[in-house]
């Protein structure tokens, strides 16, 4: 008879020292583990539920502006400086990290309207000048005392503007190019400006062969350099080449895009230099390719007023816009519906917002003269995490994410408190569409001729070229 | 362009996280170490003759320090073990009971209730047991203190407990199948099973899915969920049902039973639980059949009145003969417990327990964060914890555990939809989803008669005011009548 019962040697199981971790042992048996699918369903739930209860996005307000701010830009070397612009013509350098004012210049005479840093390739490496522009007609490049981030040793005034530029009219937008030293203003019309000369040397008004209108907002491409896009008031989106310029003094245009409302902001996605997107008057945000201007590559629908602001992180995967219905919402770049949605009982208008170069926080500007500062992801953890917290919150994610098309975690995972006002229009909006869709539908049904149904991503535009 | 691609490039994702468990799986099975037991006949002899004290020469030290008995005369006696194997608690029919750490030889508690105990069964850890005596059934903790008593459990004959779902059950003799929420204390379930009398009815778990199955004295075995009042499944078995069990994997089921048509009437069917009509294969007992016991390696343990009788590898396909035998040294057997973790099978007798070897009866590789027989206090309260936080709902219960959180192939809800479905086309028969007197539909159209009647009441009232004043009814219906009659 041969006969060896299981017989465990209970040293190898169970810990020597009191120092040690108690031994684990696993066993990827499936029979060992019943109900597996159901059980890790449960652990989604509470790890949807976790994720809900840790989100706080709110990290501080910053109220040294006494007026409403009205644009705000981040230092694209520096992941703790940005400006602030206000409507009382002051402009503010902030350390974001320190959550202090590090200068404060009384810049203009009118509403600061438009800010940019310029980029380090301009002047050689140094990426310490910033422009402004205002509805006092005058552009100023400025510099900060200190590039980078220490600010202690400089906390002296910078009273003085590097130079100064007048215009014939009160401006409303500036971008500066990434590597010429010419940067474009918006007003009545674009115009092109050098830094040598105090006169623009290009307009892209009517010459250029489109209707001249109000600019709203004006963006270089970063890659191809010497084209821009600009946001008009007779709702179109025009992309120009200044390249064309030196030779007939007007701009080209390479195609425009004429939606049903005004864009009110347009921002290049910084990692796929064809995309851009636009903030709308109608409550969206539509992603285009600049070579099918036809049509929207993405609709990101989810604001229920005129969105005022967008900016993309620096990964270009997401982006941020502010509108005025008092919220700032988070998108994945894909994606048709918005990540999350901030809001504060104080929070007015929202002007402007920023994504932060760790692309960590997100930062607003609102009526309400207040600089908030909320975390990029509502739920996570601020300062350090231990491995084994880090492991904890990986797996969480990853159920999450397995089981997000399940209603018990969706509706946990997507459900967001709103202004009571939001939800109203909200509503409405709701019910505006679906008797919009039962119309269609009744037509379709009863009309001899076929209708035409229009896609979502072309049922926005008016005309393009 | 972009939907597709990234979906493309999400499968080759899958595909390589798949092939990444299957290498990290690899690597986790080296690192475990043990081996199943084993028992191997010597030429010319087979292993079931050898009995225990035969065995014992031959075993290790550890091993036969737990061969033991734990006599008392107040049997016979139920046994139920704790989740980690180390504690085995014992009831008599007479009111005793009896907990032990087994291994070490230990009783820890010993007490009488002065009530018949009919059941007893551990709860999710050592530190309470539930036992299924007089009227009702009771809990108790580790140190014999009563802490509740379920009074909607009347009369208990039969215990359960669904770990996963933190749930007790107990099968009452008037036939009710109640499920109890131990860690809320709510009543998950109470279900009619419509069987008469229930004493003597096996009550087996199938650990895969948590289902409950009762073994009726008409021969039926049916299974339980605690979300519907219908049996999951209705099996024909035998003339009558006297044991039931079910494997880890929960494919198979073995009743143990009577059947009157045959010779040889005791016997053992095997079923596969997916394809219950008929059995797979079957075993004869020499007298009626008091338990059966499936181990978590697949080792069945039969036990008639002086005899337990194991077969190895005999559920999906028909052993030859018997693996071993264990022979009551002049006591009945009563009910039977594999050990968690251990090659031991525990006996309940008339006079006692006996703890007999069986190897190759337990998985010797076990889960830390499952059960662990070597958990400290620490290790134990944690795992508490993250029982009660992933508890799993009682309407989770069914046949198949996959389906839960899985994707439909119908998509939106399952429910009355999907069993109105043309199979072949997927469309769905409006008609016969509108069919049956639903409480819903009783409420609706009671409404809609309650409304009607209010209108015609109201009508009659307004005619008879009317002939009260010496006016016509307004001709309405029957034509345009008067222009002057709307100013009326």
């Amino acid at each position: 008879m041969k006969v060896k019962p299981l017989s465990r040697n209970t040293d190898e199981y169970v810990k020597q020292n009191k120092e040690d971790k108690d031994r684990v042992r696993r066993s990827i048996n499936p029979e060992v583990h019943p109900m597996q699918q159901a059980r890790e369903l449960q652990r989604a739930v509470n790890a949807a539920k976790m994720e809900r209860m840790f989100a706080k996005p709110f990290v501080a307000a910053l109220d040294d502006h006494t007026d409403a701010i009205s644009t705000l830009s981040k230092h694209p070397g520096s992941v703790q400086t940005f400006i602030s612009g206000c409507y009382d013509g002051q402009v503010k350098v902030w350390n974001l990290h320190d959550r202090v004012c590090t200068h404060t210049i009384d810049a203009h005479k009118h509403v600061v309207t438009g800010s940019c840093f310029i980029p380090a390739e301009v002047e050689a490496g140094v990426s310490n000048l910033f422009m402004t522009c205002s509805a006092d007609k005058t552009v100023k490049i400025w510099s900060l005392p200190n590039t980078g981030d220490e600010y202690t040793s400089s906390l002296s005034k910078i009273s003085e503007a590097r130079s100064i530029f007048t215009a014939d009219e009160g401006l409303r937008c500036i971008d500066h190019h990434f590597s010429k030293d010419m940067f474009v203003t918006g007003g009545s019309v674009a115009q092109l400006w050098d830094h040598a000369s105090d006169k623009p040397i290009s307009r892209y008004g009517a010459e250029s062969g489109i209707p001249a209108s109000p600019v709203l907002s004006i963006a270089f491409n970063q890659a191809e350099r010497d084209s821009f896009v600009c946001a008009t008031a007779d709702n179109r989106i025009t992309l120009f080449d200044t390249r064309a310029s030196y030779s007939d003094r007007a701009g080209k245009v390479v195609g425009f895009t004429q939606l049903q409302n005004v864009t009110n902001m347009v921002k290049w996605n910084p990692y796929q230099p064809n995309n851009f997107v636009a903030a709308c008057d109608d409550g969206n945000l539509y992603t285009y390719d600049r070579r099918m201007l036809g049509v929207h590559r993405n609709v990101h629908k989810g604001h229920v007023l005129s969105v005022m602001a967008v900016d993309f992180s620096p990964t270009g995967r997401e982006f941020v816009s502010a509108s005025y219905d008092n919220t700032v919402r988070l998108w994945d770049a894909d994606s048709g519906t918005s990540r999350d949605t901030y809001h504060g009982r104080r929070m007015n208008l929202v002007r402007a917002v920023c994504y932060s170069m760790d692309s960590k926080y997100v930062i607003s500007g609102s009526d309400d003269a207040n600089i908030r500062i909320w975390k990029a992801n509502a739920s996570a953890k601020v300062g350090p995490v231990k491995a084994r917290e880090r492991d904890a919150i990986k797996y969480r994610k990853a159920l999450t994410d397995k089981f997000k098309h399940v209603e018990e975690v969706s509706t946990i995972l997507n459900n967001r408190h709103l202004p009571k006002r939001v939800q109203a229009i909200r509503k409405q909006n709701a019910e505006i569409l679906t008797t919009r869709r039962r119309k269609e539908k009744n037509v379709r049904a009863n009309r001899k001729k076929e209708v035409e149904t229009v896609p979502e991503r072309k049922a926005h535009i008016r005309d393009s070229m | 362009m972009g939907v597709y691609d990234k979906a493309s490039a999400e499968g080759r994702d899958v595909l390589k996280q798949y092939r990444r468990a299957a290498k990290d799986g690899k690597v986790v099975e080296r690192l475990n170490a043990e081996a199943v037991g084993y028992l191997e006949a010597d030429e010319g002899e087979k292993t079931y003759q050898y009995r225990q004290q035969d065995i014992r020469e031959q075993v290790d030290a550890q091993t036969k320090r737990k061969m033991y008995n734990i006599g008392r005369d107040f049997g016979p006696y139920s046994v139920s073990f704790d989740r980690t194997g180390n504690y085995m608690a014992m009831g008599g029919t007479q009111g005793n009971i009896v907990i032990s750490h087994w291994k070490d030889r230990k009783i820890v508690k010993e007490m009488h209730l002065g009530e018949q105990i009919r059941d007893i069964q551990y709860l999710h850890n050592h530190l309470l047991f539930a036992v299924a005596q007089g009227e009702f059934t009771h809990i108790y903790d580790d140190a014999g203190l009563e802490i509740h008593r379920l009074s909607s459990h009347t009369r208990p004959q039969r215990l359960s407990f669904l770990p996963y779902h933190m749930l007790l059950a107990s099968l009452t003799t008037s036939s009710r199948l109640v499920y109890q929420d131990i860690s809320t204390g709510g009543i998950a379930g109470a279900i009619d099973i419509k069987s008469g009398h229930t004493g003597g009815m096996p009550l087996a778990q199938n650990k895969w899915n948590a289902v409950l199955g009762t073994g009726h004295q008409d021969g039926r075995v049916k299974l339980w969920s605690p979300a519907t009042n219908k049996p999951l499944l209705t099996v024909k078995t035998m003339s009558t049902v006297t044991a039931l069990d079910f494997d880890r994997s929960g494919r198979y089921m073995a009743v143990g039973g009577i059947d009157i048509k045959n010779p040889k009437p005791h016997q053992v069917q095997v079923y596969d639980v997916r394809r219950p009509e008929r059995p797979m294969h079957s075993y004869f007992a020499h007298d009626s059949i008091a338990d059966i016991r499936i181990s978590d390696t697949g080792v069945m343990a039969v036990a008639t009145r002086r005899r337990v009788t194991m077969y190895k590898e005999g559920l999906r396909t028909k052993a030859k003969s018997s693996y071993m035998q264990h022979i009551g040294e002049g006591t009945d057997f009563h009910d039977l417990e594999f050990c968690p973790h251990e090659d031991f099978l525990a006996c309940g007798t008339a006079k006692g327990a006996t703890f007999a070897v069986v190897p190759g009866s337990a998985d010797p590789n076990f889960d830390s964060y499952e059960s662990n027989p070597y958990q400290t206090k620490k290790q134990r309260q944690e795992s508490e914890v993250k029982q009660l936080i992933e508890k799993l709902k009682p309407d989770q219960i069914c046949l198949d555990p996959t389906r839960i959180g899985a994707v439909s192939t119908h998509g939106g809800r399952a429910g009355r939809g999907d069993q109105c479905r043309d199979k072949k086309t997927g469309t769905i028969d409006e008609f016969k989803l509108a069919r049956g007197r639903t409480r819903a539909v009783k409420r609706l159209t009671g409404k809609l008669k309650t409304q009607a009647e209010e209108e015609r009441r109201k009508a009659q009232d307004a005619n008879i005011e009317r002939a009260r004043k010496g006016k016509t009814a307004p001709k309405g219906k029957q034509g345009r009548g008067d222009v002057l009659d709307r100013f009326t």
